[in-house]
């Protein structure tokens, strides 16, 4: 059992060109920015949208082949889908809604009611049963939604931003039960989001998208610890510097980026220059100072403006727009004696040794 | 195509019944209610009318003679009144505003049309008893209704023709409309109703002296108009060269 | 300047002066009432006039019962035709564009704009006995000028546009995502149309049948031209209404409160709810 996509799919004048494995008894979370294709690709595996190349196949049944002109109608796809917009019928009652695709099979109606109603059940809503969409809450339609895409007995369980829509402590009941709902079905799981802590929670691994493309992949702790792209830095909160590292002194690197230099220490495995060096800093790593910080040992110190300060409890993160940007974090109480807000401007300093190289 | 043309300009103009003959403007303008049996002789006279008065204009309408005596007496518009029958101007005088100098000028009668070809063979007046037979006549409050039903009765076949009736038209020229268009395949109408234009497409049955109808037209000014000389004007106009256009259309005149 | 005046002075130079306003305001009152007017006075005229002495015998008269029933069974079947040979035209019409989709709207739209009249004369040259299809019908033995058939495809030829227009209006504002939700829940084409479509599309249908019905029942040119004047088989209530008014217009008035009382009936228990857009 397991799922296989290879696609290219053209929707205007977006492309987006997807290659995804997902196997039962796992959670895989398709994770990138808005506009970034993702629910394209939910749409092209529900068979919404036929891709214009490759091959999308569940457990060895083809259910589209470009080349071959092979393409399955949603209907005939063992695929549930819950939608980003949920898409409940709004003149059925939720236990109608939820009976709806046995009733399709032609599954007597009340057979199909009874397991509505225990689907409802198990998700907490059997007191709900009776009410139509306009009259649920966002978590309750959320919950309907789930069922009733489980109530097809679906091989592939897909899920588009399942938490978007739901205010924060909607968001935290459903996560909960999401994981559980999850961990349950024996099918394979695809989710799609755009928020990494619902994807680092609910997903054993991640695809992040970007673009249209797929830029890196893995389970949440390894895209942590080594991510390869300013998103997936961003994503897990680090500082990312990416260009050509070449020698400057013996045992000190230059890595070169589009925005600006950083001087990091040479890593012992390269022999010489090397394209495509990766360097992640920490923000707490980074020091801030109002003037220029004399003799100091950091080798780096940025001067830029400060673009934001955002306080999260008792740490302030602030950007800066130097070359290259770095953001750091400081204390509430350093950002508030420095005086940080925008347009200020700072130092920023970092020691070579902080800066972690990943090499290609 | 052409006669269908026709029938719907036609059928249009008739229900809106109103046809106006002079510079309109500043002229002095006359009111006239006539039956829809007068309308091409009546159109003729009202030009001649104009072109001797000059400053003057002429309105018509034409309608089915109940219709007409209907609105004279809920509305009093009309300055000038021709019915069809004297029973219609009867409800003028006397429900309605009154006349003034009421005139019979012209008689009528009546004859079987059929469709070109005589689709059911009507050789007299007795086959529109026949079973089968689609018969449009005027309603039953229409002069030409009226009319119809008393050759009938004559006939001695009222029963079995009012069963062969599929339509009562609201004036006599929607029987000549439907006889015209092949619709049905036997109507009553009057003998002046079959005009130059409609000649080649229709069949005439003549209907015997014993048992044909004469209609009586009948012609007054409505009292209170404030066109009176005018009027009066018109009514001379019908009675002296009105009577020789009447003639040409069909109509008989004189005592 | 402290801020909440900063505020009102603004909102009152962006509106313009209190004077404009109730200005416009007024304006709009006075063609508001007088649009009322247009309608309520004619209607309130004709109740006015209704001879109600007589009317309870013109109203209960052979006559007039049978045209009301007639009235009622055509108006009926009219738009009950008109919706069976008008949905699929609807449905047509809601799709993406396709060459020769504007002529086909312009020739559906066509009866609402030509004159009853001349749509009885253009039926007669399609079906009447020396018509196109109809002499083939005649040579068959059917006819339908002269018979309540006849009567029932004149009323529908004038009130199909509307109810064509009412559901191609559902159907293109309607949410195809539900269509889509329904296809990968595993739903036939024909189980999606009839579960989900059709239900949602409720309103328009209705609101597209009682307007085809209510012209329907008023139909009277295309009526009279097509199907004739004949007691019990064409004499529908407006043709009724029609032929009394040539000699005695207080029976008319009393027979035209049936249609004002009929139509009135039917809007007032929809309770507008057509008309609200969706």
């Amino acid at each position: 059992m397991s799922l296989s996509i290879d696609v290219l799919v053209r929707r205007g004048p977006f492309d987006l060109r997807a290659a995804v494995e997902a196997a039962p008894g796992e959670t895989v979370a398709l994770l990138g920015p808005n506009g970034s294709g993702k629910s394209t690709l939910v749409h092209a595996v529900a068979g919404l949208v036929p891709p214009s190349e490759g091959r999308v196949s569940l457990d060895g049944e083809v259910l589209d082949d470009a080349s071959r002109r092979v393409h399955r109608h949603p209907r005939a796809r063992p695929v549930g889908v819950v939608f980003q917009d949920l898409r409940l019928f709004p003149h059925l009652t939720a236990v109608e809604n939820v009976a709806f695709p046995l009733r399709a099979a032609g599954v007597p109606r009340p057979k199909a009611r009874e397991r509505a109603r225990s689907l409802l059940a198990e998700l907490g809503l059997a007191a709900r049963g009776t009410a139509r969409p306009p009259d649920l809450s966002g978590g309750e339609a959320q919950r309907v939604a789930l069922a009733r895409a489980l109530a097809g007995s679906p091989r592939l369980l897909l899920l588009d931003e399942p938490l978007s829509a739901l205010d924060v402590r909607a968001r935290r009941e459903i996560r909960s039960l999401l994981r559980r709902v999850l961990a349950g079905f024996e099918g394979i799981r695809v989710l799609v989001t755009h928020d990494p802590v619902e994807a680092m929670m609910l997903a054993d691994r991640l695809v992040l998208l970007e673009d249209g493309r797929v830029t890196q992949e893995g389970t949440p702790e390894e895209i942590r610890t080594g991510p390869r792209t300013h998103y997936a830095a961003e994503l897990v909160g680090m500082n990312l510097f990416g260009g050509k590292l070449v020698p400057l002194e013996p045992g000190v690197g230059r890595l070169e980026t589009p925005t600006g230099h950083v001087v990091v220490a040479w890593p012992e495995e390269a022999a010489g220059p090397v394209e495509e060096t990766i360097g992640l800093l920490r923000p707490a790593d980074v020091a801030l100072h109002l003037a220029y910080p004399e003799g100091g040992s950091a080798r780096n110190v940025l001067e830029g403006t400060v673009i934001s300060v955002a306080r999260e409890g008792e740490r302030a993160r602030v950007r800066i727009a130097s070359s290259p940007p770095v953001v750091a974090d400081v204390t509430a109480g350093s950002a508030q004696a420095l005086g940080l807000r925008e347009g200020v401007r700072v130092w920023a300093s970092f020691k070579a040794l902080e800066v972690r190289l990943v090499l290609p | 195509m052409n006669r269908l043309v026709t029938v719907a300009i036609a059928l249009t103009l008739m229900i809106s019944g109103c046809a106006r003959i002079g510079a309109g403007g500043e002229n002095e303008e006359l009111v006239v209610f006539a039956a829809a049996s007068l309308t091409d002789s009546f159109q003729e006279i009202g030009s001649a009318f104009v072109e001797q008065y000059r400053d003057v204009t002429v309105t018509f309408n034409f309608g089915p003679s109940d219709g007409l005596a209907t609105q004279i007496v809920s509305e009093g518009v009309a300055d000038v009144f021709a019915s069809a029958s004297p029973r219609w101007m009867d409800a003028v005088a006397n429900d309605g505003p009154g006349i003034i100098e009421r005139r019979d000028f012209a008689r009528n009668r009546l004859v079987v049309i059929v469709p070109a070809g005589n689709p059911v063979t009507v050789s007299d007046i007795n086959d529109l008893g026949r079973p089968g037979v689609k018969l449009v006549l005027a309603a039953e409050d229409v002069p030409a209704g009226t009319y119809a039903r008393e050759a009938l009765a004559k006939a001695g076949i009222v029963a079995e023709a009012e069963r062969n009736v599929v339509s009562n038209e609201q004036d006599v020229k929607g029987v000549v409309q439907k006889i015209v268009l092949g619709e049905a395949d036997a109507g009553i109408v009057y003998v002046t109703d079959v005009t130059p234009a409609i000649r080649n497409r229709v069949e005439t049955v003549a209907i015997p002296g014993t048992l044909n109808v004469i209609a009586t037209y009948t012609i007054a000014v409505i009292r209170g108009t404030e066109h009176l000389a005018l009027a009066r004007a018109f009514v001379a106009f019908v009675l002296g060269r009105g009577q020789r256009v009447l003639e040409r259309h069909g109509f008989a005149t004189g005592p | 300047m402290s801020v909440g005046s900063r505020d009102a002075t603004a909102a009152r130079s962006s509106f313009g002066s209190t004077v404009e306003t109730r200005l416009a305001l007024a304006c709009g009152a006075v063609l508001g009432t007088a649009g009322l007017a247009l309608v309520i006075l004619p209607i309130a005229g004709l109740v006015g006039r209704v001879p109600w002495s007589r009317a309870g015998d013109v109203l209960s008269s052979d006559g007039a019962l049978t045209a009301l029933a007639l009235s009622l069974r055509v108006s009926t079947s009219a738009a009950l035709l008109a919706l069976v040979l008008g949905f699929p035209l609807a449905w047509v019409l809601a799709r993406p564009p396709f060459p020769g989709q504007s002529l086909v709207r312009a020739v559906v739209v066509l009866p609402l704009v030509l004159p009853p009249v001349v749509g009885g004369v253009a039926l007669l040259a399609a079906l009447g006995r020396r018509g196109v299809v109809g002499g083939v019908l005649a040579d068959l033995g059917v006819g339908l000028p002269f018979t309540t058939a006849g009567a029932v495809v004149a009323a529908t030829f004038v009130c199909f546009p509307l109810l064509v227009l009412a559901i191609e209006g559902g159907l293109s504002s309607l949410d195809r995502r539900l269509e889509q939700a329904a296809a990968t829940l595993g739903a036939s084409a024909w189980y999606t149309l009839r579960r989900v479509t059709l239900p949602l599309l409720r309103p328009q249908i209705v609101a597209g049948l009682v307007l085809a019905w209510a012209r329907a029942l008023g139909e009277f040119g295309a009526t009279i031209t097509f199907a004739g004047n004949l007691r019990g088989r064409t004499q529908t209530l407006p043709l009724a209404v029609y032929e009394t008014l040539q000699s005695d217009p207080a029976s008319a008035i009393a027979l035209s409160l049936i249609l004002v009382v009929l139509s009135l009936t039917v809007l007032v228990a929809l309770r507008g709810r057509f008309l609200a857009a969706r």
